[in-house]
């Protein structure tokens, strides 16, 4: 009997235990499918204010904001979505960023793009992380002057830094001292490197070398050479900006093609406005307005950037020539 | 070992009641967080849409703050901006001319100009309920080079 009543004793604590492993469990893992939860609602709330910040910034010409987080955020963008832990959104606009946009505080700015009307607005998004080291020489020390100081310039809240080629060998200290606060130094160069490759690779251990090539003399459109000999085009100062904080070739081409996607489709609507006004103004001419914008959007998605010179030049030529009892197109 | 397992029962009920009611709470705040992204979302597309390249005046090459209405004509955001629109909610959006409005039609291209309503996009489903929010907008007519007064509705679908 006494032995029963023992048997009976052992018993119930070893379903006590099994149960209340069982509950403990139960809470444990609901505790940690809660905790991963609550960090989905947080990276879908940080996704969400960055849309709606860029929805508020298209309004501007050009803008910038630092956003600033109670916590450490990270987040990429890339093939035109915000991804944030395992959170993706996708935005409707085109976004110029690194590899990993990582930090407290995230920059944020943007440009508006004239293809040769307006056809959006460019972000930049940055953490800040990178100096951007912009380097002349005698022929190209006024653009960078242009894209340091003027309304085309890059966004003040991004780290910026010029320095003349000749001056690199010389006075290498002073930009060891420059990027001393940074993680990453991208240098762009508007001129020839090959003189001062061993000094940069011998001072700086993460740095990357971006090198612009240009025919025109204000560098307006030309090429981009990342390190890994990749070229890409650029067809204004915005998208020069682009391509400097573009992670690589590749997130800068995928925005490249967004940016000719929208060029199409605002060209497109042009050409049916000029189709329009004709209709409703039979007495104006609108035929050479309609075939230089016909011949523009043939031409979206050369290699080349000339081909795109010539014909934005040749749209706004038509363009102007209208005017009085002939409403211009744009 | 009969109380016993009453006791874990009456637990576990208790327990799973306790659980249900908190993600009853938890869901409802959700919700009401997720009305007010899309209500704040929708808002500030009003500003948004408003400079949308694709509608926005350019007059002698320069940005001017109104909304050609020739470009509304021959711009079908439908078809284009499906995505831009549905990301957070289904609206319907559309611009009136409120003075000196003439007539009260629809704008087509044989319409046009004597017409007051602008359907800039629109969105086929069901609905209970919706939110009317808009913003005053200068319509530029290029025909004639004048601008009249109206509004931009979007109206938020719940």
């Amino acid at each position: 009997m006494q032995n029963k009543a023992q048997m009976s004793s052992s018993f119930n604590y070893i379903f006590a235990i099994i149960i209340g492993g069982i509950i403990f469990m139960f809470f444990v893992g609901f505790a940690y499918k809660f905790m991963g939860f609550g960090e989905s609602i947080g990276a879908a709330g940080l996704v969400n204010s960055l849309n709606d910040e860029f929805a508020a910034f298209s309004a501007s010409d050009s803008a910038e904001k630092t956003l600033s987080f109670n916590k450490e955020s990270s987040f990429r963008v890339y093939e035109g979505k915000v991804i944030s832990n395992e959170q993706t959104k996708q935005i409707d606009h085109i976004v110029y960023a690194p590899y990993l946009v990582e930090g407290r505080e995230i920059l944020i700015s943007t440009k508006s793009l004239e293809l040769p009307y307006r056809v959006g607005n460019v972000f930049y998004v940055d953490d800040g992380n990178t100096l951007y080291i912009l380097v002349y020489d005698s022929n190209t020390e006024e653009v960078v002057e242009e894209l340091i100081n003027s309304y085309n310039s890059i966004p003040t809240n991004l780290p910026k830094y010029s320095v003349d080629v000749n001056d690199i060998n010389v006075n290498v200290q002073d930009l060891i001292g420059a990027s001393n606060n940074y993680d990453n130094v991208r240098f762009v160069f508007f001129t020839k490197y090959d003189s001062v490759l061993s000094t940069i690779q011998s001072n700086f251990n993460a740095y990357e070398i971006l090198y612009v090539i240009s025919s025109e003399e204000d560098y307006s459109s030309g090429y981009v050479v990342y390190p890994d000999s990749s070229q890409v085009t650029y067809l204004s100062y915005p998208l020069l900006i682009g391509a400097m904080i573009s992670g690589d070739a590749y997130m800068y081409s995928y925005n490249y093609d967004l940016v000719l996607e929208k060029v199409s489709r605002v060209s497109n609507v042009y050409l049916e406005k000029s189709k329009l006004l004709e209709t409703k103004l039979p007495e104006c001419e609108y035929t050479l307005i309609k075939s230089a914008l016909s011949s523009y959007m043939s031409i979206l998605g050369n290699d080349g950037y000339s081909v795109y010179v010539t014909n934005i030049e040749n749209v706004e030529e038509e363009n102007q020539k209208l005017g009085g009892d002939c409403p211009e197109v744009y | 070992m009969m109380e016993t397992m009453m006791v874990a029962l009456v637990f576990i009920i208790v327990l799973m009641v306790g659980l249900g009611f908190f993600f009853k709470f938890q869901l409802s705040s959700i919700e009401e967080k997720a009305d007010t992204s899309c209500l704040l979302s929708n808002t500030v597309m009003l500003s948004s849409i408003t400079s949308m390249p694709e509608i926005q005046c350019s007059v002698n090459a320069n940005r001017e703050d109104c909304i050609d209405t020739s470009k509304l004509l021959v711009f079908d955001a439908s078809r284009i901006y499906q995505e831009f629109f549905n990301a957070n909610c289904d609206q319907k959006v559309y611009f009136v001319e409120l003075y000196p409005s003439v007539t009260n039609g629809t704008c087509t291209q044989s319409t046009y100009p004597d017409c007051s309503y602008y359907y800039f996009f629109e969105n086929d489903v069901d609905y209970t309920s919706k939110v009317i929010i808009s913003t005053p907008v200068s319509l530029y007519y290029p025909l004639d080079e004048s601008y009249k007064f109206g509004k931009l509705v979007i109206e938020v679908l719940q």
